[in-house]
């Protein structure tokens, strides 16, 4: 089941295309990573979605129903561009946010009472939003994107402004809401946290999507047979039968153990078992690990053939 | 409709919890009663000094004829003491020399005044209004007339200005039609000003410190903007009836107030306000409404389309220039409109919608034909309907754009494109 079904939606402003027939699925329950440059149209998607502004051409499911304009009720979404009203007491402004999202009279403020003593922020209540530091801030936004309980959540470049423990914080909570049913899009340039949360990822560059699918398969699929071997003893360069098998090799040297560390990509149509046996010759072996290209890899070498493509 | 309820409640109610809000609400009536009471001070306390004028008289016919008044003080001198008198005055300040000459009757001239620097400057007019009546007795004895007879000759004239309007024969109150004219076109005026820059100032802010794009993922932009635009006009209304019951309780009291020597006062106002009775005033209170609220519709939702879609505070001021020039024409058009409320150019620009909210309620006490009105009025909703529209098609695409420089092009497109 998809929360989010985006059939060949294109949008342009004048004459400059921003989306040229995206296609998307987002499942239910997952954590979708949005990626792409800057300006690649991922802001504008956002906002098709969010329905703030509207789509020239396709189609939005939502929960399998045609997108309408009160399903914004059961999103949440915290945009890149984020304020508050400076001089709106804390406790206040997150009463009138939740009100517009549909939630009023006690729920909201238990809820509201609820999320703010999570994060340190229920002293504050009748503080004004302008007294509080610019992390405190951004941890109200978090929580006025999430305090409505809603099935999907989009969040866009949700780290930037936080220290390395409210990140943490920041991380294991949306792991706990997506592990108590919540879906969410996640747009960050920060490859780590896709690596680290998303279940699938979507790339799109100049308003196309580039690649698609479970970020899993996606790194198998752009791993190039490369493997990493440790073993102990001492290096050799003369490994017998070696151009039979690989095409680049790459001895890292001895460590301070006493281990040799060699990097090799492996013809397309060899598994790695059948070199083993040529290491095991000179000496026992620690490890070995197939290099998986990380998602930076993956992002950084599509956007430059892109790149290379139109010159 | 229902978020809408708490957009407008939060734009009411954070401008009427602020001080400033109730700072300017108790001040202008305070203001107000302070500008009347001053008034009413200053005919009964004129603030100068008694004028201490001395007379030398040569031509001897004015021993002692001056009366001390109580703003004036009168003695006598001896000929030939100019000088020692002038050099006295040059020490003291509130003090006068009258030299009067021999003079024929035929030919009176070569009165001289001297005033010491800063003394007060109504004796100069003062004595020669008593010197003409003083020359004029005189002249009418050499002819050998009766001075009562003459007084019989100068007839008192008191006109009876009457109004014909369709009801028959009216009162004439043109004085106080001026007055409610003239303070009504300059309410709406003030109160278009300001709270269409409260509208542009709110939807600025909201644009600038980027809490519009939390908002517009909850509501749809137009109603956001709606929403100040409606929640501002309450908090202006609500200044509006405080003002009016402030000033109404004011003017109360005033007129309950002992005798304090200002009878003339109270007798003028007295009759100024039987006068105000022949006019309908819930009428032209109600027309007030109309034309604020729709003034106010009109340029809020403008100034709002500029707040959103410009960056910074020079570029809002280049855009907002041309939208204020109509309002200032209006202004500056009430003065001859006050005084021939039916003339062409009078009847036109209460029917254009932008000057129409202060020229028509300038014209209302005087009695606007009903078409006139319901054109004006038709015209009016009309344009602000339209204004608001395109206001709502501007705000959309703008709310959401920064960095960029905005051009009327550009303005044109988010209008009447996607």
């Amino acid at each position: 089941m998809n929360v989010l079904d985006i059939k060949d939606v294109s949008k342009s402003f004048g004459n400059h295309l921003v989306l040229n027939d995206i296609s998307l699925q987002i499942p239910k329950n997952k954590i979708f990573g949005l990626l792409g440059p800057n300006g690649a149209g991922k802001t504008t998607l956002i906002r098709i979605i969010n329905q703030i502004i509207t789509l020239d051409k396709g189609q939005i499911l939502f929960n399998g129903k045609p997108i309408k304009r009160e399903f914004v009720e059961k999103m949440g979404y915290l945009p890149e561009e984020r304020g508050l009203y400076p001089k709106m007491k804390v406790g206040e402004h997150m009463l009138y946010l939740a009100a517009l999202k549909g939630m009023t009279g006690a729920k909201a403020r238990e809820t509201i009472k609820k999320y703010l003593k999570e994060f340190d922020l229920y002293d504050w209540w009748y503080k004004k939003v302008e007294q509080l530091s610019k992390g405190m801030q951004q941890k109200l936004q978090f929580i006025i994107s999430i305090m409505h309980d809603p099935d999907f959540v989009i969040l866009d470049e949700p780290f930037t402004g936080f220290d390395p423990l409210n990140v943490e914080l920041v991380k294991s909570r949306i792991k706990e809401l997506k592990e108590q049913g919540t879906t969410f899009m996640l747009s960050t340039h920060r490859m780590d946290s896709v690596e680290e949360l998303c279940d699938y990822v979507t790339l799109i560059n100049k308003a196309n999507k580039v690649l698609d699918g479970n970020k899993n398969e996606i790194r198998q699929t752009y791993s190039k047979n490369i493997f990493e071997i440790i073993y102990d003893g001492a290096e050799s360069r003369d490994i017998p039968g070696r151009n039979q098998f690989w095409n680049s090799f790459e001895n890292k040297g001895l460590d301070e153990q006493g281990r040799t560390t060699i990097r090799f990509m492996l013809d397309q149509h060899v598994r790695v078992n059948e070199v083993m046996p040529l290491w095991l010759q000179y000496g026992d072996i620690y490890s070995v690990n197939e290099i998986i290209p990380s998602m930076n890899d993956i992002f950084i070498s599509l956007v430059n053939t892109q790149a290379d493509e139109q010159v | 409709m229902n978020k809408f309820k708490y957009i407008i409640s939060r734009e009411y109610s954070v401008r009427v919890r602020k001080r400033t809000f109730w700072i300017l609400t108790f001040l202008l009536p305070v203001l107000y009663a302070g500008l009347i009471g001053f008034s009413v001070y200053m005919s009964v306390n004129p603030g100068y000094e008694k004028q201490q004028v001395t007379v030398i008289d040569y031509s001897g016919l004015y021993d002692h004829y001056f009366q001390d008044s109580e703003d004036m003080k009168f003695s006598y001198a001896e000929k030939g003491t100019e000088q020692q008198i002038l050099e006295l005055m040059k020490q003291q300040k509130d003090f006068h020399l009258l030299v009067i000459p021999e003079f024929e009757i035929d030919d009176p001239s070569e009165f001289k005044l001297s005033s010491c620097k800063n003394s007060a400057n109504f004796v100069e007019g003062r004595l020669e209004s008593e010197l003409s009546s003083l020359i004029k007795d005189q002249r009418i004895n050499a002819l050998g007339l009766e001075k009562e007879v003459i007084n019989q000759l100068a007839p008192d004239i008191q006109i009876n200005h009457e109004m014909i309007g369709p009801a028959g024969s009216e009162r004439d109150n043109t004085d106080q039609s001026m007055v409610v004219s003239s303070v009504a076109g300059f309410l709406i005026y003030m109160f278009v000003f300001i709270y269409g820059s409260l509208v542009m100032r709110g939807i600025h802010e909201e644009k600038q410190n980027r809490i519009v794009e939390i908002i517009v993922s909850s509501v749809k932009p137009f109603e956001l903007m709606m929403g100040k635009i409606i929640g501002v006009a309450l908090v202006g209304l609500t200044q509006f009836f405080l003002w009016v019951l402030f000033i109404l309780a004011i003017t109360f009291v005033g007129m309950k107030l002992p005798d304090m020597g200002v009878q003339n006062a109270q007798q003028g106002m007295d009759s100024f306000l039987s006068g105000m009775s022949a006019l309908n005033i819930p009428f032209i209170l109600s027309m007030f409404l109309v034309y604020f609220i729709g003034g106010y519709l009109l340029y809020s939702s403008l100034l709002g389309a500029i707040a959103a879609a410009v960056d910074n505070q020079s570029d809002m001021q280049q855009f907002m220039l041309p939208i204020t020039i109509p309002l200032i024409i209006a202004i500056v058009a009430m003065q001859a409109v006050i005084r021939a409320p039916h003339s062409p150019v009078a009847i036109w620009l209460s029917m254009i919608p932008f000057t129409s909210p202060i020229i028509m309620i300038a014209r209302v006490p005087f009695d606007v034909p009903l078409y006139q009105l319901v054109v004006s009025m038709a015209l009016l909703i009309v344009t602000f309907v339209f204004t608001v529209w395109i206001a709502g098609r501007i705000y959309r695409v703008g709310i959401l754009l920064h960095g960029t420089k905005i051009s009327y092009k550009d303005l044109w497109k988010w209008m009447f494109y996607n």
